[in-house]
């Protein structure tokens, strides 16, 4: 029996993707999904896991119908799905009343509920989020016996949303768990609990590939890969600078790296190390190809605190530094620190 | 420094006048209108130069003041000095047309740049204003200016310095400031954005809200038109049409058991004809039977003859019996089909009156069709607005749950927010610093004044305190005693020792002092400690006056 894992597409959600992609970028999370639904027919798989987050929010009517209208083009394959933290089971909500076509097995219960398909000798296992947390542990229903596969759909990883601890997972007696919720694709436990990750990239830090799980329980147990298929990817890079470096040598640096790791890419850089004290990064006037979301300047001016101090000991520049003694780099006093003796030294009367 | 030699080439009242300045005291005797106040003017000119006013300003300035009675278009002057054992000879003039300055060192004759600002160099960085400040004092203007405060708390931060940098306090918490208004400007322009993103959704809530209140008042509408609709009638219509199929179905069924009823009359017509022609046949036979009896007793046997005779007797009376059965029963049918004729004509009539009925029935049933058509209209037009409700109801739902996202502040707020926090900080421990730095140097310049003002009032006072913005108290015999509750002699020579012990500390090249008419409060004894104490200096001393006592007391030492 084959089937594909997704999770958290997060359709209707309009992710920050820089200035170039930010626009397109809700029709790339359709585009995402339609293109797993397409791969479902040619593959003929025999079903389509959801693992919740469908949508960014309560999904539109016109939404439902247009997912609808894709599960309806498979011939094959059957769907199940459950709503997530995100597109939870709301009063008055569409999921409630929507009549979806006859290969979808929507798990809208609070309670854990299963659909069986005969027919595949399979039993999905699931339930959906009737409230934005969850914070109770909820997968602890052992499968039943009911057919000679059994997956668990599940959405949830953290504290606020449904807890799963690996050693309970594990005795459930599934073939296979399915979850959502957490963005990065990891298997919690190999080759039987994993999350697909969300499908596209939705928020700027999710980092990495992003795809899907595509999966087989065969006589031999259950085998599943990770497919990368989203068409973007955030990227965080630290740039390390050195007192040599300037505006357009930092700029130079940025495009040349945005051009080697794909200008499809989305990027925020943050700048760290040692600068000039005499040059302030235009960090607003580097991105070249509007695919950088954020540029973060941690440098701080290349100051040897300690010879200052220790030259400086019997006047203000002294006392200053004095005042900050054993601050940590990286706290608020040390940028203090940085913020005060850069002052007094670009205010020097000698 | 000492200054040597004044040459007035043309200043003020002053015209082609030299003055020999000797080193230690110097003092310039005149009576009132000599130029007392000229001279002190020039030795300012000529070291921090002097510049024109411009507009009204320039009607009372000093250049105005003191441009030359006599040919003012050539405005100049010279003068000698020496720093640190090296000679310089400063030449400038004033006018406007000629303005210049030339410096050489007279050792070594090299040319100096007053421009370049070397003779700054020479004096110690000494501006107009602290060398009104502390090195000349004026008639009754002894009080320190609070410039004088600010360059002390200044001179405080770098007062240890040993190390290779100097700082300027008041221009390092400035530039601090001025970061921390950039900070907060990025801020605010970051919460603008996020505000217009905010105000979009905002404005994207009240488009949902006002369609979801166009689509309520159009429900409501619909809702009235309904109930508007006879309701009752919406009953009956339905009652009638049930009552009406009803009604064909029962004449149906009268009319199939009229026609079985019809079917057994024929039979039993058909019965009575076939009686008849038996009872005819039986006649006919019977009579027969008698005629040829009749004929028979022509011949031989009676008997036989009246045999024959009772058969036919009784054929006959057979046929009869047959034939009136017979004519009875057809008479029955020819009744009953009569009887079924007009019944039939009287049905016939029902069923036209039932036809224009129906008719009838039929408008009626058309224009409560078409109310009903209407009404199903209305209805699937409350449908489609509670359906178009409800999908505004989730947008404006999905709409404030953005809105509650976008409350939350951005990352990048939250660093500016940080670096704001740091920026304050550092201002606190900057000013921390510098007051610990003032402190020291505070104490220091009271004991110094302290000591001053103890020498030259004779021991009566011993302790002046004076705070960071230069308020100055005494202290005599645990007592304090502000500096303005004391006599204005007393009050001068408190300022005296303040501006003394800040040059000296200011300023490590021994700056001349002036006095202009400054003593006029002193008492003797006061004035004679004070002069001892200034001829013990290193440094020049010149007094103007207009008394003749200083010059006696300076013949003593």
């Amino acid at each position: 029996m084959k089937f594909i894992h997704i999770a958290d597409i997060h359709l209707g959600a309009q992710p920050d993707a820089g200035t170039a992609y930010s626009g397109g970028r809700p029709r790339e999370l359709w585009d995402a999904f339609s293109r797993v639904v397409t791969l479902c027919e040619e593959e003929k798989t025999d079903i389509l896991l959801i693992a919740g987050d469908l949508f960014h929010r309560q999904p539109l009517l016109r939404e439902l119908k247009e997912v609808n209208y894709l599960f309806s083009t498979l011939s094959h394959t059957k769907v199940v799905f459950i709503a997530g933290n995100h597109d939870y089971i709301r009063k008055g909500t569409y999921y409630r009343t929507f009549q979806w076509s006859d290969n979808v097995y929507p798990l809208l219960g609070d309670k854990m509920g299963y659909v069986r398909m005969p027919e595949l000798d399979l039993a999905v296992y699931g339930f959906s989020y009737h409230a934005r947390e969850i914070r109770e542990e909820r997968c602890n229903v052992r499968a039943q016996g009911l057919a000679d596969h059994e997956i668990l759909l599940a959405h949830g990883g953290d504290e606020k949303h449904v807890p799963l601890r690996r050693e309970i997972l594990e005795a459930l007696g599934f073939d296979y768990i399915a979850l959502g919720h957490i963005h990065k694709p990891q298997a919690m436990i190999k080759d039987f609990a994993l999350f697909a990750g969300a499908l596209e990239p939705v928020d700027k830090n999710d980092t990495g590939q992003h795809g899907f799980v595509r999966g087989e329980i065969t006589e031999q147990g259950v085998h599943v890969e990770f497919i990368p298929c989203a068409s973007r990817e955030y990227i965080h890079l630290a740039l390390r600078v050195n007192e040599h470096m300037t505006n357009g040598s930092v700029k130079d640096y940025i495009r040349e790296t945005v051009e080697k790791r794909g200008t499809q890419n989305i990027y925020k850089f943050i700048l760290r190390g040692q600068r000039d004290p005499d040059v302030e990064f235009e960090i607003e006037y580097m991105d070249d190809y509007g695919n950088i979301i954020e540029i973060e300047d941690e440098t701080c001016p290349a100051f040897d605190y300690q010879a200052l101090y220790e030259e400086n000991q019997d006047n203000l520049l002294g006392k200053y530094i004095e005042e900050f003694l054993g601050c940590e780099e990286g706290s608020m006093e040390y940028q203090a620190l940085q913020a005060g003796v850069q002052a007094l030294l670009e205010n020097g009367l000698s | 420094m000492e200054i040597k030699e004044l040459y007035l080439e043309n200043f003020g009242k002053f015209s082609d006048k030299r003055f020999y300045i000797k080193d230690g005291i110097h003092v310039f005797y005149g009576e009132n209108e000599y130029g007392k106040s000229t001279v002190y003017a020039f030795i300012r000119a000529m070291l921090f130069g002097l510049e024109r006013g411009r507009g009204r300003a320039a009607l009372n300035d000093e250049f105005s003041r003191y441009e030359p009675w006599v040919n003012p278009n050539y405005y100049a002057g010279s003068m000698r000095f020496s720093i640190a054992g090296k000679n310089f000879y400063l030449e400038r003039k004033f006018d406007r047309y000629s303005k210049s300055a030339y410096l050489i060192c007279e050792d070594d004759g090299e040319e100096l740049s007053v421009e370049d600002g070397d003779l700054n160099m020479l004096l110690g960085q000494m501006t107009a204003e602290s060398f009104e400040n502390t090195a000349a004092i004026g008639q009754l203007t002894a009080k320190p200016g609070q410039g004088l405060a600010e360059e002390l708390k200044n001179f405080a931060a770098n007062y240890y310095e040993t190390g290779r940098s100097t700082v300027d306090l008041g221009k390092a918490l400035e530039t601090l400031r001025l970061r921390r208004r950039a900070v907060e400007q990025e801020m605010k322009s970051l919460r603008e954005k996020q505000e217009i993103k905010k105000d979009a959704v905002r404005q994207e809530c009240q488009y949902v809200s006002a369609d979801a209140e166009k689509l309520q008042r159009e429900l409501e509408d619909n809702q009235k038109k309904l109930q508007s609709l006879p309701r009752e009638s919406d009953d009956c219509v339905m009652a009638e049409a049930d009552s009406n199929e009803e009604a064909v179905t029962d004449d149906s069924v009268k009319n199939q058991q009229r026609e079985d009823r019809a079917e057994s009359f024929d039979a039993e017509a058909g019965q009575g004809r076939r009686l008849m022609a038996m009872g005819g046949l039986g006649i006919a036979a019977g009579a027969a039977g008698r005629l040829w009896s009749v004929f028979a007793p022509g011949g031989e046997t009676f008997a036989g003859g009246g045999a024959i005779s009772v058969l036919a007797w009784v054929i006959l009376a057979a046929g009869l019996l047959l034939l009136a059965v017979g004519a009875v029963k057809y008479g029955k049918y020819r009744r009953q089909t009569r009887l079924q004729g007009a019944n039939g004509r009287k049905g016939d009539a029902a069923r036209d009156r039932d036809a224009e009925k129906r008719e009838k029935a039929q408008l009626e049933n058309a224009r409560k069709n078409e109310t009903e058509t209407y009404r199903q209209r209305l209805e699937w037009e409350n449908h489609r607005i509670k359906a178009e409700w409800k999908e505004r109801q989730v947008r404006f739902q999905n709409l404030q749950e953005q809105l509650a996202e976008l409350e939350m502040p951005d990352k990048k707020i939250k660093n500016l927010q940080a670096a704001n926090a740091a920026l304050l900080l550092a201002e606190e421990k900057m000013i921390a610093a510098s007051r610990n730095m003032v402190q020291g140097f505070g104490s220091i310049l009271n004991q110094k004044a302290s000591q001053i003002l103890e020498r030259i009032t004779g021991g009566r006072y011993t302790k002046l305190l004076a705070d960071e913005n230069l308020n100055m108290t005494l202290l005599e015999d645990g007592r304090r005693i502000p500096v303005e509750r004391v006599s204005r002699g007393t009050i001068e020579q408190v300022y005296f020792a303040l501006r003394m012990a800040a040059v000296d500390m200011l300023y490590e090249e021994p700056l001349p002092v002036i006095f202009d008419d400054a003593f006029a409060c002193y008492d003797e004894k006061r004035l004679k400690s004070t002069i001892k104490w200034l001829s013990e200096q290193q440094r020049q001393v010149i007094i103007f006056t207009c008394q003749k006592r200083e010059q006696e007391i300076v013949k003593i030492f």
